[in-house]
């Protein structure tokens, strides 16, 4: 067992290591040289020398894997450089917009999960109801739904029809609970809607499994109440298949992040992304992509782990496998 | 003599009963979808002669009509028919949805063979790899990929595509485990049967199925993704329409124009929809086990 | 004893086929209901334009809202923008947004009023002879560090700014020029040939001039990169938070020492807070509910929304942007001047202004507009003709049409009025490809390397002299693909050492006439750039630039 902790953890930086890579490969193909991001808008006057001196300035002239290698190395020793945009420093500007997208990704998260988890749950266990059917249809829906449709769905209701909510901007929940709710309330609608749907859908199946198993036989034959049966077996063990999904679907909320904080004016991690994307910023985007992979590992890392803690079969058969 | 006793021992290929087919009526929803596909795919392919006007006719004095007899849809803000912007939508999104799948396959699938079968060292190193593309942010990767090449439905097909890819290889790759333990593999095996023959022959065919399950669903997140794309502004060129480009230009427009944003997103959501419920249904006529579960 | 087990038990609780077929037919059902309202509770707009009237700019002066009573002191002004801040660093700013932002902490050396120069930290400059300027001080500035605003800090300044590896995008208009700081408050420019158009790159800053000033001390401690996180100059108001892609907040200075005409202090708002919300949407949304006072990148299509409001007004700057098509003039077709003519007789430039201006524009006429007192109105232009443009196409021996491309900016309308070119140029047979790209690939592409045949440019019409406006247009030094413009570069030279407004005016017209002439550009739409804002702000100035706005002498009622 903990060797293949060991051995899942020496892997991650060897995945990180591709993405940062393949990352750096890809943006230099990228048309448009990053100079020209910093002249922008307005009419200006290029000039050859300029041009010239800023790329030796920002060592854009050297080969790829000497500027990669200059890049890690300075990773290594927690500077992530600094934008080519507005020179700012990345690592700060970084953790300054981690809580930002955190809050976003954790409201929707919980929403997700309160609304997923009890109602798959309930489907479940009233199998082939109206109850299970509702369910089950608003899965499906949540999940083909596409997240910026639903958001200008929303904004046309709250914002413009009924005027409830505002419609842009970020107030840190610590700062103002009451206005944070406000300004969260559609964007965390439309990254949960998906999430919910994937989370029911799963809980929904991983119940019925369990509710087939012969301990539960056994349990409700032991004359155990039914809302016993299903929240102190069932729940318990159903839960495993809905962490890993949750695991798996971080990486869709980050990627959802990304539209939904541009739709929302919300100056988080996704839209630098996005900006970094469109200004050419190698060393802002490189930053941001870092940050992702290594949360999307850990976080898998996690969930793996405590499946395999959790669940002896899975531990075992580990051993055998690669 | 050895491809005979090949023969005798060949692989139990996972039974398709066509009369399965004919119970239709067993899988409403399923039945439904595979119905409303149809009916888009004839829609995209069919375009030209079902659309009233051109899609690309702007005519300024007419824009931003609401929903009309002369233009069911209304017109958007160049003047545009929408209803015949819909309809060469489809177009595209089916397009680029079925070639992301095609290449998601055409790439996972022969890594995943490979990788399962062979085990070890090329084992490790493709799933590292998988996990690389992954953990990268989807939409990350398609927008770069996308601003490297030009914005077309090739690029948009390669790019959805590579970022599928992972999930069949994955896919693919624990049958495969399981798979070539079984009797027949090491029975193949035993009179001489050389990896390439037995990936293809026997290995290949037994995933098909999961497969089929898997392209339908990844369809549905193809279609999501290109509209995605789209809206934010790096799908196809003008003047072909695409939904998620429509509904781009829609949201410029939701105060003076709100029921522009209604059609497109509408067709992706349907679409979508119906690829994932006929992925379900197809999953449920294959899977035996899962069948006696659900009780249908 | 019981012979089902537990899930047949259920089953016979459960529904069945039928039901579960009628449920999903009532979901879909209410989802279709429940979002029509919006798909029919579409407006009632008529599709034509709403033609309101402008507020006024017959001649040079910028418009104004309603200067009723006297400002008032105090309060917080909320401005948004579209895009994020590019640098703090009043030097190196490089969106034509950014001057609004800029010029609340650094003012520019110059001001300048209705197409003419006034003072700002600068109290009283004398053209001394052709080659020398002398520029003099007020009195008493301080920077935010404490330090006192010299002379020195004049040249240390404008020789930053000249300096490649800053990237000042005027940094062309100081070549030639020495700065030297003879007295205190006394910088005396000195030009290597006579310049008469060079004071006015002092009266605004990065990107449309080199007028900022900044503290020596502070940038030579800090550097480039610390000083762009903390710039250290002098405005009206200070930095109290700086968030270049979020919010950032700006207190008034109470050491101001410029006043009002009227003798009042400056500032009178108390705090400006500048907000970045991309979505055009999400922008008027907030507007209309009052998160935001002032929107300056507001679109023409959006006026609607205005007006539905009794309390929001709009800012009207017209004829401060042109849009138009840039050619390669050495690549052919393009470098054929019947072909160029055909194509300036093929659009339809009406109908870009109904579409894209909604009646508050109007088609382009040529480069210059009314805002500058070099514009000439008898001068000629084009207008749509499809004959003379079928006449020229077959002339060119094109009169099958070709294929062209065109690139784009992504964002605003851009995109729409490059679809519009492809729809009306489809019936002369021209196929265009349109390609919406980001800027430094626009500049990559289509600038350097002259891969596109046609580019959509737009940017603000000049105020005052309009030298550096012609010259980006038709110099060499900005033609896609290099294209030299010896003619032109030729008359643009002999205006910028025509000290005579008169003879300089006659100058331009010829660079005007040659346009028209070999048309080096097809002048699509003159829009007006546009201010959303809640009726109780006043005192809101458009800068020369067109595209910022100068928000010092802003107030609240």
């Amino acid at each position: 067992m903990t060797s293949y902790v060991i051995r899942r953890i020496l892997q991650m930086p060897v995945v990180a290591l591709l993405v940062t890579f393949s990352l750096f490969v890809v943006m230099h193909a990228l048309p448009g040289d990053p100079i020209y991001a910093m002249i922008g808008e307005s009419e200006s006057t290029l000039d050859e020398e300029t041009i010239d001196r800023l790329r030796e300035d920002l060592g854009l002239n050297d080969p790829i894997v000497v500027q990669y290698f200059n890049w890690m190395g300075d990773v290594l020793r927690g500077d992530l450089g600094r934008s080519f945009r507005d020179r700012a420093d990345i690592s700060q500007q970084i953790i300054d917009r981690i809580p930002t997208t955190l809050q976003l990704a954790v409201l929707s998260l919980a929403v997700a999960v309160c609304i997923g988890v009890p109602a798959g749950t309930i489907a479940a266990v009233k199998r082939n109801s109206l109850i299970d059917v509702g369910v089950t249809l608003f899965a499906m829906f949540g999940i083909a739904v596409p997240n910026f449709w639903f958001s200008m769905l929303l904004i046309w209701l709250f914002v413009i029809t009924l005027d409830w909510l505002p419609a842009s901007g970020f107030v840190g929940i610590w700062e103002d609970p009451v206005a944070a709710m406000k300004h969260m309330a559609m964007p965390v609608t439309a990254l949960g809607l998906t999430l919910s749907g994937s989370i029911m859908r799963y809980t929904r199946s991983s119940v019925l499994e369990v509710l087939n198993q012969d301990y539960i036989r056994t349990a409700r034959a032991k004359g155990l109440a039914e809302t016993s049966v299903i929240v102190r077996h069932a729940l318990r063990n159903s839960l495993l298949p809905v962490v890993t999904i949750i695991g798996l679907q971080l990486g869709n909320l980050l990627a959802g992040s990304v539209i939904i904080e541009t739709m929302f004016a919300i100056p988080g991690l996704g839209r630098m992304a996005i900006t970094a994307i469109r200004g050419r910023d190698y060393p802002s985007l490189q930053g941001v992509v870092l940050l992702f992979t290594m949360v999307v590992l850990i976080v898998n890392l996690i969930t793996d782990m405590s499946y395999a803690l959790l669940d002896p079969r899975v531990r075992y058969s580990y051993g055998a496998t690669s | 003599m050895a491809q005979q006793a090949e023969v005798l021992v060949a692989a139990p290929r996972p039974r398709v009963n066509l009369r399965v087919l004919r119970r239709w009526r067993r899988y409403p929803l399923a039945s439904a979808a595979a119905v409303v596909i149809v009916l888009f795919l004839l829609i995209a392919i069919f375009a030209p002669l079902l659309a009233p006007y051109d899609p690309a006719a702007t005519d300024g004095v007419n824009r931003l009509q609401s929903p009309s007899w002369d233009h069911p849809f209304g017109t958007d803000s160049l003047g545009r028919d929408v209803l015949s912007r819909e309809i060469h939508g489809a177009r595209v999104s089916l397009q680029v949805a079925v070639l992301a799948v095609v290449v998601a396959a055409g790439i996972g699938v022969p890594f995943g063979l490979i990788s399962g079968y062979f085990g070890g060292i090329v084992d490790a190193l493709v799933m590292r790899v998988t996990d690389a593309v992954i953990a990268f942010p989807s939409l990350v990767l398609a927008l770069t990929l996308v601003l490297v090449l030009e914005p077309s439905v090739s690029t948009l097909m390669i790019a959805l595509g590579i970022g599928a890819a992972p999930s069949y290889a994955r896919l693919v790759r624990s049958q495969v485990l399981s798979l070539k333990h079984m009797e027949y593999v090491t029975a193949a095996r035993s009179i001489g049967a050389g990896h390439a023959r037995i990936i293809c022959l026997h290995l290949w065919p037994a995933t098909i199925p999961s497969v089929i399950v898997a392209g339908s669903l990844t369809m549905g997140t193809a279609i999501l993704a290109e509209a995605a794309l789209s809206f934010l502004g790096v799908g196809v060129r003008p003047p072909t329409p695409t939904w998620g480009g429509m509904l781009n230009e829609a949201f410029t427009q939701i105060y003076v124009a709100p029921f522009l944003s209604f059609f497109p997103g509408l067709a992706i959501f349907i679409v979508t929809l119906s690829f994932n419920l006929l992925g379900d249904g197809i999953r449920d006529i294959l899977d035996p086990r899962l069948r006696t579960a659900e009780g249908a | 004893m019981r012979s089902e087990n537990y899930w047949q038990r259920r089953n016979r609780k459960g529904i069945s086929r039928r039901r579960l077929i009628q449920a999903a037919g009532l979901a879909g059902a209410a989802m279709v209901l429940g979002a029509g309202p919006i798909a029919c509770g579409g407006d009632d707009d008529d599709a034509g334009s709403n033609g309101t009237g402008s507020n006024g700019a017959g001649n040079n002066s910028t418009p104004r809202s309603e200067a009723d009573g006297s400002p008032k002191r105090g309060g917080t002004l909320i401005v948004r923008r579209p895009s994020a801040t590019t640098f703090a660093d009043p030097h190196r700013s490089s969106s034509g947004y950014d001057p609004t932002v800029n010029h609340l902490y650094a003012a520019p050396l110059l001001s300048m009023q209705g197409g003419q120069l006034g003072p700002s930290l600068i109290e009283e400059w004398e053209q001394v002879d052709e080659t020398t300027v002398n520029l003099k001080l007020r009195s008493g500035l301080v920077f935010t560090d404490g330090t006192p605003v010299t002379a020195e800090a004049v040249k240390y300044s404008l020789e930053r700014q000249a300096d490649p590896a800053i990237g000042a995008p005027r940094r062309a208009v100081l070549k030639g020029v020495n700065v030297e700081a003879t007295e205190e408050l006394l910088a005396t420019l000195k030009f290597d040939q006579p310049n008469a158009t060079f004071l006015e790159s002092l009266a605004m800053n990065a990107p449309g001039g080199v007028g900022a000033l900044i503290s020596p001390t502070a940038h030579q401690q800090m550097g480039d990169d610390r000083f762009n996180e903390s710039p250290v100059s002098v405005g009206p108001f200070k930095i109290e938070k700086l968030a270049l892609d979020g919010e950032s907040v700006f207190v008034a200075n109470p050491d101001w020492p410029i006043t009002a005409p009227n003798g009042d202090k400056l500032p009178y708002l108390d705090r400006v807070i500048i907000k970045v919300i991309p979505e055009t949407a999400v922008a008027v949304a907030e507007l209309q509910s009052g998160g935001i006072d002032v929107d300056y990148v507001f679109l023409s299509e959006n006026v609607p929304q205005i007006e539905a409001q009794d309390d929001l007004a709009v800012n009207l700057n017209k004829g401060a942007i042109t849009q138009r098509i840039g050619i390669h003039l050495s690549k052919p077709p393009t470098d054929s001047v019947a072909f160029r003519k055909a194509l300036a007789y093929a659009f339809d430039r009406e109908e870009f202004a109904a579409v894209f201006t909604q009646g508050l524009g109007g088609p382009g006429r040529g480069p210059l507009t009314e805002l500058t007192w070099a514009y000439d109105p008898s001068a000629p232009t084009y207008s749509y003709d499809e004959k003379k443009a079928r006449e020229h196409l077959a002339q060119a021996g094109l009169a099958d049409g070709t294929k062209l491309n065109i690139n784009t900016y992504t964002s605003g309308v851009y995109p729409r009025i490059g679809e519009m070119i492809q729809a009306q140029l489809r019936k002369f047979g021209i196929d265009l490809t349109v390609d919406n790209l980001e800027v430094p690939v626009i500049v990559e592409k289509y600038r350097r390397n002259g891969e596109y045949w046609l580019g959509l440019e737009g940017g603000g019409a000049p105020q005052g002299d309009p030298y550096q406006y012609l010259e980006s247009n038709f110099g060499t030094s900005n033609q896609p693909g290099g294209t030299p413009m010896p003619e032109i570069d030729a008359l643009l030279e002999k205006a910028l050492r025509t000290f005579d407004n008169e003879e300089r005016k006659k100058i331009y017209g010829e660079i005007i006439q040659l346009d028209y002439d070999q048309v080096y550009k097809i002048w699509l739409i003159e829009a007006p750039t546009l201010a959303g804002h809640r009726k109780n702000v006043h005192g809101l100035e458009w800068l020369r630039s067109g595209s910022a706005m100068d928000l010092s002498a802003a107030w609240k009622s």
